[in-house]
């Protein structure tokens, strides 16, 4: 019997942005975290070393969306061979970062709006299973762990220079309730997403008074947690993920 | 997280075994929209070996060596290991540094986190079509509910059904307008083959059942002929999987039979 393929459709076309964004310092280990899914080893492969080193580098537009990435130039920067290289490129594939035409070389993904409101439908359906079962579940010491971050995010959120740290920060969180889910498929689409994100929230979240207003949401967020309150956080992060889209594809308008 | 016990093994001549199987199941969801001729070597060996793991041809949790495929291919252990890296990226193989490659053991705690997933991301599929519903993937969407239709009241063909029923999700999962939940939904589609194999082989699936999913195929394809709300439809489809995951836990507790 014959069944009808599987087909897909053209992925969309999303307007590049070409313009290169200044972004301000950002947190060592916040790259090596996501790749290797919440644990910052403490020995790295020089393959891994490798893709550490290139997901800052683009995460941080040092490499530009849509540059081509050239594998014996970046053995040759590291005085190493190109297999380590095409091994570390080929992780960052999978992380959603850098693409290759098949047998050419690699490049780093664009990113445009359409792309960021399908990462962000795509995580927020990730989020949907997790963030009732941990409102539900979720122990003290969970909870202290999100207060300490909320902690350091406010220590951060007044300076303009340490906007990039902030979102890194508040980023972790989401991460951290992720992986307390229990549900090890999501924790581990969870990180790769958010290194593709944090390209975008860097250049989104930029005012003292967006970070203040994240500060608030974060807040309420632990609050109705320790409430068990299901209901009011699922409405909660609907708002807030509205707030953040908005302001996030208001900075892409702006820079095309 | 807690280490679930691992499924026990199949016995082997189980009833799912003698069944007619469709071809290429692995590599239609490994290389999705791509033409077999476009394969690579490490491509190619991928979809053999991962479809050996479907079949349970290759046990959960036994061992994959690299040497012996290399050999039984032709070729040299490179495009086995770039292979196997596809397959554990698929999610059908673990490789563990020392240990060497498994394929990745069946437990029912990883069927429930796969189906739980499953269920979130298919209501964004189901919610995301409508935009995509062109008379041209209308048209898609029926000749892939005649495939399950043409195999639902068969129970020899039961494998043809839950591959037909599948593509016809992942049909709408590749045409949401979002390419991740697509690739996911892929992937996870892979992942739960061999336990959606097993719920088969333990009788659990029956002709009431599939009527009742081809059913909810029929209303969903009305409704998105009729650009009617599709929200009754997330809700059945919720309500598909959490029995699916019910009776698959079932299935996988009875053990060898």
């Amino acid at each position: 019997m014959q069944l009808p393929p599987i087909t897909m459709e053209d992925p969309a076309a999303g307007r590049p942005l070409a313009r290169s964004i200044d972004l301000p310092r950002a947190r060592a280990g916040y790259a090596a975290y996501r790749l290797f899914h919440g644990e910052e080893p403490a020995t790295l492969s020089v393959k891994d070393q490798v893709a550490v080193t290139i997901t800052e580098r683009i995460v941080e537009r040092r490499l530009q969306p849509g540059q081509k990435i050239l594998e014996q130039s970046i053995a040759d920067e590291f005085g190493i061979s190109k297999a380590p290289v095409s091994e570390a490129l080929m992780l960052l594939e999978y992380t959603g970062l850098v693409a290759s035409a098949a047998r050419k070389s690699a490049y780093v993904t664009p990113v445009s709006a359409a792309e960021f409101e399908e990462l962000i439908e795509y995580r927020a359906a990730l989020l949907g299973v997790v963030f009732p079962r941990f409102v539900e579940r979720h122990t003290s010491a969970d909870r202290k762990v999100l207060r300490d971050y909320l902690e350091h995010m406010q220590e951060l959120a007044q300076d303009d220079a340490r906007a990039f740290e902030f979102v890194e920060v508040a980023d972790r969180s989401l991460l951290y309730v992720a992986m307390q889910s229990g549900n090890r498929h999501i924790a581990r689409a969870m990180s790769p997403l958010s290194l593709q994100l944090l390209r975008y929230y860097a250049i989104g979240v930029r005012t003292p008074k967006q970070r203040r207003q994240l500060l608030g949401w974060w807040a309420d967020a632990i609050r109705f947690s320790e409430a068990r309150d299901v209901n009011r956080f699922m409405a909660l992060a609907a708002q807030s993920r509205g707030a953040v889209i908005a302001e996030v594809l208001a900075a892409l308008r702006a820079a095309a | 997280m807690t280490a679930a016990a691992r499924v026990r093994p199949q016995a082997a001549g189980s009833a799912a075994e003698t069944l007619a199987r469709p071809d290429g199941v692995a590599a239609s969801r490994l290389f999705v929209g791509r033409s077999q001729a476009a394969w690579t070597l490490p491509e190619q060996i991928a979809a053999e070996v991962g479809e050996r793991i479907l079949n349970e041809q290759i046990a959960p949790g036994s061992r994959i060596g690299e040497e012996r495929l290399a050999l039984e291919f032709g070729v040299s252990r490179g495009p086995v290991r770039d292979a196997l890296k596809i397959l554990e990226q698929a999610g059908l193989v673990s490789i563990a540094s020392r240990k060497g490659t498994v394929a990745t053991p069946l437990t029912e705690q990883d069927m429930r986190e796969i189906f739980v997933l499953r269920s979130g991301l298919s209501e964004i599929a189901l919610r995301g079509f409508p935009d995509h519903a062109t008379p041209e993937n209308l048209a898609h969407f029926r000749r892939h509910l005649q495939a399950a239709e043409s195999v639902a009241e068969d129970d020899q063909q039961i494998l043809f059904w839950t591959e037909a029923n599948d593509r016809l999700m992942l049909f709408i999962a590749h045409h949401c307008g979002n390419s991740r939940v697509a690739k996911q939904l892929t992937t996870l589609s892979l992942q739960s083959i061999r336990y959606v194999r097993r719920a088969l082989a333990a009788g659990l699936n029956t002709a009431t059942r599939r009527r009742e999913v081809v059913a909810f195929y029929r209303g969903l394809l009305a409704a998105y002929e009729k650009r009617s709300d599709v929200e009754p439809f997330v809700e059945r489809l919720r309500r598909l999987i959490n029995e699916r995951i019910q009776s698959t836990g079932a299935a996988l507790q009875q053990g060898p039979r």
